[in-house]
């Protein structure tokens, strides 16, 4: 019995992304492609995502001639594939507050908003600090913290103080402090509803990037295989690694169940299609009586 | 007179909405570098990386006074902090005279600023109330973000958004000739 079904919907790429920014310490090893994506999670009633994108009009030109961000398509577009819109969506879960995760909530009309108090505390404690230490800002556009301050206004946003069971039917938030950002939160399925569950799914953010992340190669250490945190963080590795820990430990060590959606090797892992547009979408799981998306 | 009519009044009297099209004029057109003298345009760096921090600092307290704290957002130091440094970027604007070719800029940081303040006046104000309404505040926080992101200057890196770190940047890829 799976009451969830779960996909990731890629929305743009980048092609040429340096490995190290993914992996840490893989310096001077080439690049990868960076696919950007968001989840959706349908089911019992509720159609959910973890993070909602970027808009193009406000990014799209520094993103495309600066960084080589190419094939943006808007939720719109994105969801139709899977025969959705965006007026469906009922909830969003934001893992982080980076533009490319929280740049795009006025395309969800709908929906209301989670993310962890402490992303926007930390958030104004570090716009406060010095340009010297403005590393810490980066990434972030005052604009989306100007439409979450609407998105409160009209009671559709929520601010989380750590861990929250349940926020939908069996499925869970966590977060981990001073990671990849502040208040980086992940999100738990317990697909067969139960509280020790044998079929969840660990929807990661930014926690994890890549495969390697949670199956890194360990033979330095001899030992088959380690967790080697994310390339890019505002917090600390040791953080990361045991939010990665955290999330393999909530899905019973079995590292599929761990899904980063910047991995374009989704596709090899789980049945997948390309749209028309050119982007992919990655089917993790299915509810039972749900149609596959992807075939 | 009462503060809600001490507000209409302000607002009125002072305040664009955000999306009046008074504030939603079109992008100034971005000066060429040559046209403007860079080290002049270098001063406006300042204020402009003030304030938007400031808009950023704003906009979380007025999220955490409409979903968190309510009222106890005025005590605080992130308010007080918010506070000096607004003072410090207003402080910073009347002494400059506007660099050549930033005449518009100049004018936009400055009438920003205003919104700032006027921005932390609403929160205080509404934070005093029964049922905290960040409704007036969230008007003027956007105003100014609007008037900041009017002065951009991508290729001087007077940009609202700073890409390096983020998931996107690839920068360093197009330096380099091999992998």
């Amino acid at each position: 019995m799976a009451d969830y079904s779960i996909w990731v919907l890629e929305y743009s790429y980048v092609t040429k992304y340096h490995k190290s920014g993914v992996l840490y310490g893989a310096h001077n090893q080439g690049y990868v492609k960076l696919p950007y994506c968001y989840a959706l999670i349908k089911g019992k009633n509720h159609v959910a995502m973890v993070d909602v994108g970027y808009n193009n009009k406000e990014y799209g030109k520094a993103l495309g001639d600066k960084f080589g961000v190419e094939n943006w398509h808007s939720p719109k577009e994105v969801l139709a594939a899977v025969g959705l819109t965006p007026a469906d969506v009922d909830t969003v879960f934001i893992s982080h507050a980076h533009f490319d995760h929280f740049g795009n909530v006025e395309d969800f009309p709908k929906a209301t908003f989670y993310i962890q108090e402490r992303e926007v505390t930390k958030w104004v404690w570090a716009m406060s600090l010095p340009d010297r230490l403005r590393w810490m800002m980066v990434a972030i556009d005052p604009g989306d913290i100007i439409r979450g301050v609407d998105l409160a206004r009209q009671k559709r946003l929520v601010c989380v103080d750590g861990p929250l069971e349940n926020v939908l039917p069996n499925i869970d938030l966590h977060v981990a402090y001073d990671s990849h950002t502040f208040g980086s939160m992940w999100v738990h399925v317990r697909n067969d509803g139960k509280s020790q569950s044998s079929d969840a799914w660990a929807l990661a953010g930014d926690l994890v990037y890549v495969f390697e992340n949670v199956e890194g190669p360990g033979a330095v250490v001899d030992v088959d295989q380690m967790y080697v945190p994310v390339g890019l963080a505002v917090g600390s590795q040791e953080n990361l690694v045991m939010a990665t820990e955290a999330m393999m430990k909530s899905v019973g060590y079995e590292a599929r169940r761990v899904i980063p959606v910047h991995e374009e090797r989704l596709k090899d892992r789980f049945p997948s299609r390309i749209t028309a547009d050119g982007l992919r979408i990655s089917e993790i799981c299915l509810a039972d009586g749900e149609k596959s998306r992807v075939r | 007179m009462p503060s809600s009519g001490r507000d209409m009044l302000d607002r009125a009297a002072l305040v664009h909405r955000w999306d009046c099209p008074a504030v939603a004029e079109a992008a100034l057109p971005e000066p060429k570098v040559a046209e403007v003298d860079a080290a002049a345009a270098a001063t406006l760096r300042r204020p402009y990386d003030a304030l938007r921090r400031l808009i950023g600092q704003a906009a979380g307290l007025l999220v955490l006074a409409q979903t968190c704290w309510r009222r106890e957002i005025v005590d605080l130091p992130a308010i007080a902090v918010a506070r000096e440094q607004w003072r410090e970027v207003t402080a910073t604007l009347g002494d400059l005279s506007a660099p050549r070719g930033c005449e518009r800029q100049l004018d936009n940081l400055t009438r920003a600023a205003r919104l700032v303040g006027a921005c932390l006046d609403a929160l205080e104000a509404s934070a005093t109330k029964e049922k905290v309404d960040v409704s007036l505040a969230l008007d003027r926080i956007a105003a100014a973000y609007r008037l900041v992101q009017l002065c951009s200057i991508d290729k001087l890196g007077l940009a609202m958004v700073d890409f390096r770190q983020s998931c996107c940047n690839c920068a360093p890829m197009t330096a380099c000739t091999s992998e």
